[in-house]
């Protein structure tokens, strides 16, 4: 009898017993940031208005003066690559033109307002407008402008005469420009 | 008479003990892999950041804590959560939390510890502790830091929940 209360006294101890331990449980986790290419302008894409200012006085010539200047544009984008991806850039090109001969179209962007954050592209000074993409910004990383005006880079248009006696005397011109974002 | 009632009790002892000598275990509803849905990481206009912090939904992920021997189930037994990871794929400006967002079920007290979101580390940390049997315990993950700026890629890593009895 007494054994068996030992016994049993021995297989309570091993009942009662916690067994410390410890388990391991793994989660995985995974996402992908994607390439992203986003490329707008603001405030809106709507048309703006250059001109010619008329002489003052009989014989003189007309003048290139402030209302052949346009500011009122901001070009934002958004730009992610992949770690040894190329650099992006901004192109502008000519789609639909019928400027006369002696007035160009030049674009300028300014450098980046500072409203965003990574690697911002580098304007590439003034260029005159074609029918082939020409460069305004390059060097492009991982980046994004802020939305909105006053924020990104600026765009200056402006008119430029390179020879006067090609000039119409009167009359209205379009012109429609295309800004691409690129590898 | 005796002797038989003695015998078998100690059989009966002997192997309640036996099965019961098993430490808690833990496991992980619906599924051991977190994902994100495809909006939080998508940028919508040009000039703006991808959203700066992905969440998962507060139940998207439940955790239990029971032994193996459902009667032990009925038993208090003390247990802590630790976690941390394992980096396959990574970014030092990315943030990986979690926190506790419920209590889940059981027979004991709620779980105390995690109810704020904590920082996921290579080291382990303690995330929540509790008595006795415990399940549906949800989970909520958040990953902050991301952005354009950094390298368009697939980002991976592992979170360790360590079960431990003391």
């Amino acid at each position: 009898m007494g054994k068996c209360y030992f016994l049993a006294f021995v297989v309570l101890c091993v009942v009662t017993t916690n067994a410390a331990g410890q388990q391991d449980l793994g989660m995985e986790v995974s996402f992908t940031l994607p390439e992203t290419a986003l490329v707008r302008l603001e405030p809106n894409n709507s048309t703006i208005q250059l001109a010619l200012t008329p002489p003052s006085e009989a014989g003189a010539r007309p003048e290139v003066g402030a209302e052949a200047v346009d500011r009122s544009k901001w070009i934002n984008y958004t730009s992610a690559i992949t770690e040894d991806g190329p650099l992006r850039r901004i192109s502008a090109e000519l789609i639909e033109s019928n400027l006369p001969e002696g007035i160009s179209l030049t674009l300028e962007a300014t450098p980046d307002q500072g409203s965003g954050a990574g690697r911002l592209g580098i304007p590439s000074g003034r260029i005159t407008l074609s029918e082939s993409p020409r460069t305004i910004i390059s060097q492009i990383g991982g980046a994004y402008t802020g939305e909105g005006t006053n924020r990104g880079h600026q765009l200056i248009y402006s008119l430029r005469v390179d020879d006067w006696s090609e000039i119409p005397s009167t009359g209205a011109f379009l012109a429609r420009v295309l800004f691409t974002i690129t590898d | 008479m005796r002797p038989f009632f003695f015998f078998s009790l100690l059989i009966w002892l002997f192997t309640l003990g036996v099965v019961t000598h098993l430490p808690a275990q833990t496991q992980i509803q619906p599924s051991a892999f977190l994902t994100f849905p495809d909006e939080q990481l998508r940028v919508f206009n040009a000039g703006s950041d991808i959203p700066n912090q992905l969440v998962t939904g507060p139940n998207d992920m439940l955790i239990d804590i029971y032994r193996r021997n459902f009667i032990q189930n009925f038993f208090p037994f003390e247990w802590r959560i630790e976690v941390s990871r394992i980096d396959t794929e990574w970014h030092p400006d990315l943030r990986l939390e979690v926190r506790r967002s419920g209590n889940g079920q059981g027979f004991y007290s709620i779980p105390t510890g995690g109810e704020v979101y904590q920082t996921i580390a290579p080291t382990p940390s303690l995330l929540m502790e509790g008595v006795g049997y415990r399940v549906d315990i949800p989970l909520q993950f958040r990953i902050r830091g991301c952005s354009v700026t950094l390298p368009a890629k697939t980002y991976q890593t592992t979170i360790l929940l360590t079960l431990v009895e003391p």
